[in-house]
């Protein structure tokens, strides 16, 4: 099993004509994504690779029954797109834009609340169920189908994580980008809610960074609810106050949002908190075997020989 | 991300600023021992981690 995506998941890409709409939608394809259909207003009717284009999301709907979106619309139409999305009511709209005004984001996250839509990102890598579907424009093949929950602020921190889990044995459930902007859609809780209703996710691996406080939120609400093992790498320890750090959330404020703070509450909260960026596949091991989850049944037979360095 | 656009890169960037300080490069991905092939063959003051740990580990040493 998995959360979100899985095979069945049809996928309908917001900017297909753009270059980097097009070239992720084959990556997409490539990897197994079951793509149906393109949206960009005043080309529909034409084909691009073999797939229909429509001018609204709603008409796409109609005719493909597509329930997830992928958005690369630029800027300044992409918070539009993300409306049309729910307003046709795809179930998962995964927004991987960066650059987003945050006034724009405003009336976004407000209709959100009570639609049928769930909104990853935007400015995220996306989703993916390895082996399944993906959604985003991750290198797919470093994942490995497996029962490690994955959810990361970041987009390389998360191929990072997920290298040294596959490299480990420890495949991934399902992998989550959740977006490093300061509005977002689904945010950590959302996502470990949905984890730790998973039959087949097993433990949980969590990557944050300096602003806000939503890893704050997150490890209360893990140590109230969670019933599998979480571990957690917090970037930006050396990270000077107020000076944005690559993502627009990625901000100390007001001397809040700092990592010590949020690493302190992580471990208050029993999630094991990697030191390093170079020692997470280790953190998940510790997280389970401290749970008593035999890691041999959770890493696949790789470790006859030795993991590829 | 092709490793052997980077690598040419990296030796572009740095032969036309004419850099001789020590370089340490983690690359992965597709082509990765192309770009890592180009880069040692290079002539520059490059060398090659395997992962983030070893490249931070080579370029302590390098200036250590």
């Amino acid at each position: 099993m998995s959360i979100l995506l899985n095979k069945n998941s049809r996928i309908l890409v917001q900017g297909i004509t753009g270059r980097s709409g097009l070239f992720h939608t084959q990556q997409c394809r490539e990897y197994g994504a079951n793509i149906v259909a393109g949206v960009t207003p005043g080309k529909g009717g034409i084909h691009i690779e073999g797939i229909p284009v429509f001018n609204t999301v709603a008409e796409a709907v109609r005719y493909t029954e597509a329930n997830v979106s992928m958005i690369f619309v630029p800027p300044p139409g992409a918070a539009d797109a993300i409306l049309e999305s729910i307003d046709a009511g795809i179930e998962l709209a995964v927004c991987i834009t960066e650059g987003i005004p945050v006034r724009d984001m405003v009336p976004v996250k407000a209709i959100l609340q009570g639609s049928k839509t769930r909104l990853v990102g935007p400015n995220c890598p996306g989703v993916i169920t390895p082996g399944e579907c993906k959604v985003g424009i991750m290198p797919g093949h470093i994942h490995k189908k497996g029962k490690i929950g994955v959810v990361s602020r970041s987009g390389t921190l998360t191929y990072e994580a997920v290298k040294q889990l596959t490299d480990m044995g420890l495949g991934q459930s399902t992998c989550v980008g959740i977006g490093g902007d300061p509005i977002i859609g689904m945010n950590f809780i959302d996502v470990l809610e949905l984890f730790n209703q998973d039959p087949d996710t097993e433990g949980v691996f969590m990557i944050g960074e300096i602003g806000g406080g939503a890893e704050e939120l997150a490890a209360e609400w893990i140590k109230k609810n969670m019933k599998i093992p979480v571990a957690a790498f917090i970037a930006g320890v050396t990270a000077p106050p107020g000076k944005r750090m690559g993502h627009a959330g990625a901000i100390i404020t007001g001397g809040k949002g700092k990592a010590e703070d949020k690493i302190r509450t992580l471990q208050e909260c029993g999630v094991v908190v990697s030191t390093s960026p170079t020692k997470m596949g280790e953190a998940m091991l510790q997280a389970l075997k401290g749970a008593g989850k035999s890691s041999e049944k959770l890493t696949t037979k790789i470790t006859a020989k030795k993991p590829k360095k | 991300m092709r490793c052997d656009v980077i690598a040419h890169g990296i030796i572009e960037a740095a032969s036309e600023v004419g850099c001789t300080l020590p370089i340490v490069v983690r690359m992965d991905g597709s082509k990765v021992e192309e770009g890592k092939k180009l880069l040692r063959e290079s002539g520059l003051n490059v060398q090659v981690g395997d992962n983030l740990g070893d490249a931070a580990g080579k370029i302590v040493k390098m200036l250590g």
